[in-house]
């Protein structure tokens, strides 16, 4: 697979199964054993425990959208720098709906295997979510 | 530059900052205009003294060392993950030292432009960081 199909399949990712919330479309995107290592507390493994967190994310948020600010790639290698927001109306993360707007950015590598994505590593900054929920004060708030 | 190059400024860097402490090195490789997009800033570090300035304030509250996995060049940008092994030697964010070793992933995107390093993102888990510290429990189990 070329670095650009490579790119699409994770372009794909973005706008058909986040954006599009096509969960169902996670399998011609994502290998049986992908392996996910920003997997949630008792997330199953492979492509059954990702369909599971995205399914999740999208019912805590039913108006997630996530962006695609750069994408690099390199060998099967896979590199996106991404913005995400919505509105949190359900269980995420161990937290109650809280109405709350967020927007939050980014870092995520994959590893493809015969054009589907086979592992991945997200970075992003759980507390700044967290301080935007409002479960965690943020410095200068007065809840402190 | 091609990308070869650039990955080699990044671990240039990366020997200099982190094994050397040599922060001097920024002004020689971080444009006039270099602009930082970094994880728990209020906004965007601008030019290298502020870059510097940064690094100051972490190196006083951290022993630091960084180990790279991913090295990923592709154009201008190239990006790395790391994991940092931190010990908690400075006072941080108003949190007198409490000697705690931690261990916390960051990922970096690098912009480079003719040797020198023009734009960055770097996420960290700053959520992990806090609760290895000791300052913060995991959300939804208060």
């Amino acid at each position: 697979m070329s670095t650009e199909e490579n790119k699409a399949i994770v372009r794909r990712w973005f706008e058909e199964v986040i954006n599009q919330q096509r969960v169902d479309r996670a399998g011609e995107l994502v290998t049986q054993d992908y392996v996910d290592h920003g997997a949630l507390p008792g997330q199953a493994p492979g492509l059954e425990g990702a369909k599971q967190k995205w399914a999740m994310y999208i019912a805590a948020v039913p108006d997630l959208h996530g962006t695609v600010e750069d994408m690099l790639a390199e060998g099967d290698e896979v590199a996106a720098r991404w913005t995400a927001e919505g509105t949190h109306q359900g269980e995420l993360l161990g937290v109650p709906g809280t109405g709350k707007r967020f927007r939050f950015t980014g870092i995520s590598i994959c590893r493809l295997a015969g054009g589907k994505m086979a592992e991945q590593f997200e970075q992003w900054d759980r507390l700044d979510l967290m301080q935007q929920l409002g479960v965690i004060p943020s410095p200068g708030s007065g809840t402190e | 530059m091609s990308t070869e190059e650039n990955k080699q400024l990044v671990l240039r860097w990366r020997e200099q900052a982190y094994e050397k402490k040599n922060l001097n090195v920024i002004d020689e490789l971080h444009a006039p205009g270099y602009v930082g997009h970094i994880v728990g800033a209020p906004g965007p570090i601008r030019g290298p003294e502020a870059l510097k300035q940064l690094f100051a304030a972490y190196f006083a509250a951290f022993d630091i060392h960084v180990s790279s996995a991913f090295l990923i060049a592709e154009g201008d940008m190239v990006v790395v993950r790391d994991t940092y092994r931190l010990k908690h030697r400075g006072e941080f964010q108003g949190i007198p030292p409490t000697g705690k070793e931690l261990s916390v992933t960051g990922t970096d995107i690098y912009r480079i432009v003719d040797g020198k390093f023009v734009e960055q993102w770097f996420e960290a888990d700053m959520l992990g960081l806090m609760q290895q510290l000791g300052v913060l429990s995991t959300p939804g189990q208060a």
